[in-house]
């Protein structure tokens, strides 16, 4: 599974995809990983990514990533999330989202579950930039010397990585062909 | 190669622009597509008519990714979403009733441990609205009846709260609810079948009323102090010595009879000698030979027969010894039962408080049975909320932070906050509430309450009450319950008291609380008896006439109790009564009469007890009086052979005698007449 991630990751960015999708995915892979599971809020964060146009392949990957450093930064958005939920400027907000229907279920007055979406908002926005710049960068400058260079062929004989090619040929096809 | 619609021959620029380059992110690919187009004056882009199957394929790739790289929402997977909320109105208007109603009875069925049946179910979600036309939830303990049966209901749903998984239910209406009522089928859930036999088994094990007077009851006084008495044993033990006796005399007095008869033989040919006709001397010698040896036959058996008698009339006085020695025991008995039940110390001067005590235990202890049931299912409810707690804590990352609390209402995962229900026909009127039934009742920090009252004519019986189980609480359960003009029946149990029926109105109202945290039962209350109506159960018996007597001048009895349950055992009623004090005034009165029929009445019992022993002690009595009747005329048979034999030999003696003389005389004449012939000399002076 992981090998298709990166080989349809592989694919987004050496293909005519818009470099933003990746990045959105990415910065939703972010904002996922810092949420923590387990409740209606995450969920519907999951499903929405499912629903607009960002790089699946690219989310799941790095939100596989992120998960596992998520729980280190736990104690900071523990304290994030008690600093927002105890702002006394949304202390009614936060009381009247409380007494809703269905938002309890969200957990967001749980501090770990606010800190999560306040570091994943803050977040989202500088990690898009920074990935999209990256594959703009990627496609500007690297794509077209790497794609023959000997370093690529000496890396294609590795194991994995042959695999992972032989993966983006068969994800790729006619995407791939525009190279 | 056909090439795709996006790239005419000639473009204008500004869609050129905006609608394709602006849409490729490949330099390369940018290069590719100004190498085929070039600028017009005319501010177009156009390409050469003939392209290369290799420069077509390439546009159609290009064309390919221009079109996915369009909008931001996938189409594809919003209308599967689509397709879900429309599958999701599907089964809200198709399945959403049937699936509702299987779960509701799952889940009466867990709580009640016994099948549930909804019927006609309706839940509308949007409107928090919940109708069934009809709903029976059977009773475990006894299935085939319900336990409760509830007709049209409706019931009003908080639809926020619903959303936040929680069940709160603002009101409740039913009509036509019934319980207790029977069922075609039964309805012990599968697994449960084997303990209804079992609980049937234990209902028929149960008596009848038993009445606490088991020191009046003089058949169960017996039966307790069976082992203690004395009378039962002698008895036995007569009866087994006659029956020894009669086996052993039984061979004996025969065996004499046979002796006797063949006597007869030879007294019969003694008796049949004629003195008078023995006239020579062997006949004479033959006669007394004869005698004789009769004689000593007869002294032989006679001797025997005297010996058997003295024996045989040794053992009917010993016999005699141990009858009247079991007459004793049974005078022992009677006053050692009589002891048991000291009349003039308590029993009887409690008698009124006794029989509403026992009375009061039955119906007390079932209506106890339902209390424990109802706080049984109410603390399932608080079972089921810890469960879901339990779930959650699987959550570990939330579990890092904390939970913020805002104000606001917050409801338990279960709550009925009010529910009412009445029924209403021409001849009674039912109506009953139920208030802050919940899964958490530390949340709502209200216990959950209940009243019901019916009312059928002159009678009323109103209940009301409250469960309690949070966690801080003094009393588990308190419960008040009322009625009046409903009237009580007697006509079991009441022999004792020399009462055939006994039927009273009467008003009654208890409390009872069960504390926290020993789960000791403890209430009291007032019985009050009027109208009463008594039977005595035939005009001798004291107690019965002074009961009636007693009680039929009393126009009201009243009867204060109190009672106790420790945990799991039944229940223990002490009561006081008015009526206890003027019975015990005339019952010292009457003490000795009563005393006296009492004993007479254990006397009648033991001695029915021992009756068929009794029976066969006088038929064994009467055959071995026979036995001894029988060897009475064998001695009196031997001693008229004797008689007999006497008589004979007076005759043949007196016959010797005379012929003697004759003889003794006809010498002496032969000799005087030889003497007269001798020539003697005379001498004569």
């Amino acid at each position: 599974m992981f090998v298709k991630w990166i080989a349809s990751l592989v694919v987004a960015i050496n293909a005519n995809n818009r470099a933003g999708e990746v990045a959105a995915g990415v910065s939703f892979a972010l904002l996922l990983a810092l949420v923590p599971s387990g409740n209606l809020l995450w969920f519907c964060l999951f499903v929405i990514t499912f629903l607009i146009k960002i790089h699946l392949g690219a989310e799941l990957l790095f939100l596989a990533l992120f998960k596992l450093l998520a729980p280190l930064a736990d104690g900071l958005l523990h304290r994030l999330g008690l600093l927002v939920l105890n702002q006394s400027l949304l202390a009614d907000l936060f009381t009247r989202a409380y007494n809703l229907p269905l938002l309890p279920l969200s957990r967001f007055n749980n501090t770990v579950v606010m800190g999560g979406l306040v570091a994943g908002i803050v977040l989202w926005v500088p990690v898009f930039l920074l990935f999209r710049q990256l594959v703009i960068l990627y496609r500007r400058s690297l794509r077209d010397r790497i794609a023959g260079s000997k370093l690529v062929k000496a890396l294609g004989r590795v194991p994995l990585v042959a695999t992972i090619g032989n993966a983006v040929r068969k994800i790729g096809g006619a995407a791939m062909s525009l190279r | 190669m056909k090439v795709p619609k996006l790239f005419k021959r000639e473009i204008k620029e500004r869609r050129f622009q905006k609608r394709i380059l602006r849409r490729i992110y490949i330099e390369s690919e940018r290069d590719f597509l100004l190498r085929l187009y070039s600028r017009e004056p005319e501010r177009r882009y156009s390409r050469s008519p003939e392209l290369s199957d290799e420069d077509a394929k390439r546009l159609k790739a290009l064309a390919r990714s221009i079109k996915k790289n369009r909008g931001v929402v996938r189409t594809g997977k919003f209308s599967l979403v689509a397709i879900l909320v429309a599958a999701i109105l599907v089964f809200n208007f198709a399945f959403k009733n049937r699936l509702l109603d299987r779960a509701l009875e799952r889940g009466l069925e867990a709580v009640f441990s016994a099948q549930a049946e909804v019927d006609g179910l309706d839940l509308r979600i949007l409107a928090g609205r919940l109708f069934f036309s009809h709903m029976s939830v059977a009773d475990k303990d006894q299935p085939l009846r319900n336990l409760f049966e509830l007709g049209a209901t409706e019931v009003d749903l908080n639809t926020g709260e619903l959303l936040k998984g929680k069940v709160v239910l603002s009101n409740l209406i039913s009509r036509e609810i019934r319980w207790h009522t029977p069922r075609s089928s039964s309805g012990a859930l599968p697994g449960e079948r084997e303990s209804e036999q079992a609980a049937e088994e234990a209902a028929a094990g149960r008596g009848g009323l038993s009445l606490n007077l088991g020191s009046l009851d003089a058949e169960a006084l017996i039966d307790e102090q069976l082992a203690n008495l004395g009378s039962p044993a002698r008895i036995a033990e007569l009866n087994g010595r006659l029956r020894d006796l009669q086996s052993r005399w039984q061979d004996s007095v025969e065996q004499a009879k046979a002796d006797v008869d063949a006597l007869a033989v030879r007294i019969d040919a003694v008796r049949s000698i004629d003195a008078g006709s023995l006239d020579t001397l062997p006949e004479l010698q033959q006669a007394v030979t004869d005698i004789r040896e009769a004689a000593n036959a007869v002294n032989r058996v006679g001797e025997d027969l005297k010996e058997a008698d003295r024996r045989i009339k040794a053992d009917r006085r010993e016999i005699a010894s141990a009858r009247e020695e079991f007459e004793a025991a049974i005078d022992a008995d009677v006053a050692y039962l009589s002891s048991m039940s000291d009349l003039s110390s308590g029993e009887l001067k409690t008698l009124v408080s006794d029989l509403v005590a026992g009375y009061l235990e039955q119906s007390l202890g079932s209506a106890y049975g339902y209390a424990r049931k109802a706080r049984g299912y109410a603390q399932r409810l608080v079972a089921g909320r810890k469960e879901s707690r339990g779930k959650r804590d699987k959550v570990r990352r939330m579990q890092r932070g904390v939970d913020v609390p805002f104000a606001a209402v917050e409801y338990p995962r279960f709550l009925l906050e009010n529910a009412a229900a009445s029924l209403e026909s021409p001849s009674r009127k039912i109506q009953g509430s139920v208030r802050n039934l919940s899964s958490n009742p530390d949340l709502i920090d209200r216990p959950l309450s209940f009243t019901f009252r019916q009312t059928a004519g002159e009678q009323m019986l109103a209940v009301e009450g409250a469960l309690d189980s949070r966690e801080k609480r003094d009393a588990d359960l308190d419960l008040g319950v009322q009625a009046a003009g409903f009237t009580f029946k007697l006509s079991k149990g009441l022999e004792d008291l020399g009462l055939s029926s006994l039927a009273t109105q009467y008003r009654f109202r208890t409390e009872l609380s069960r504390s926290h945290p020993d789960s000791t039962v403890q209430g009291q209350g007032l019985l009050e008896l009027y109208e009463l109506e008594l039977e005595p159960a035939f005009a001798q018996n004291q107690l019965g006439t002074i009961l009636y007597e007693t009680l039929g001048s009393l126009s009201k009895v009243d009867v204060s109790f109190d009672y106790t349950a420790a945990s799991g055992k039944p229940i223990r009623v002490s009561a006081r009564s008015n009526a206890d004090t003027q019975l015990a005034r005339v019952l010292e009165e009457r003490f000795a009469e009563i005393s006296a029929q009492y004993k007479d009445r254990i006397r009648e019992e033991l001695t029915a007890r021992v009756a068929s022993q009794i029976r066969e002690n006088e038929t064994l009595s009467r055959a071995f009086a026979d036995l001894v009747e029988s060897s009475d005329g064998n001695l009196a048979d031997a001693a008229a052979y004797e008689a007999v034999l006497a008589e004979k030999r007076g005759e043949v003696e007196k016959r010797i005698a005379d012929l003697r003389k004759q003889a003794t005389d006809a010498v002496k004449s032969q000799l005087e007449s030889q003497l007269e012939q001798l020539p003697l000399p005379k001498l004569k002076f």
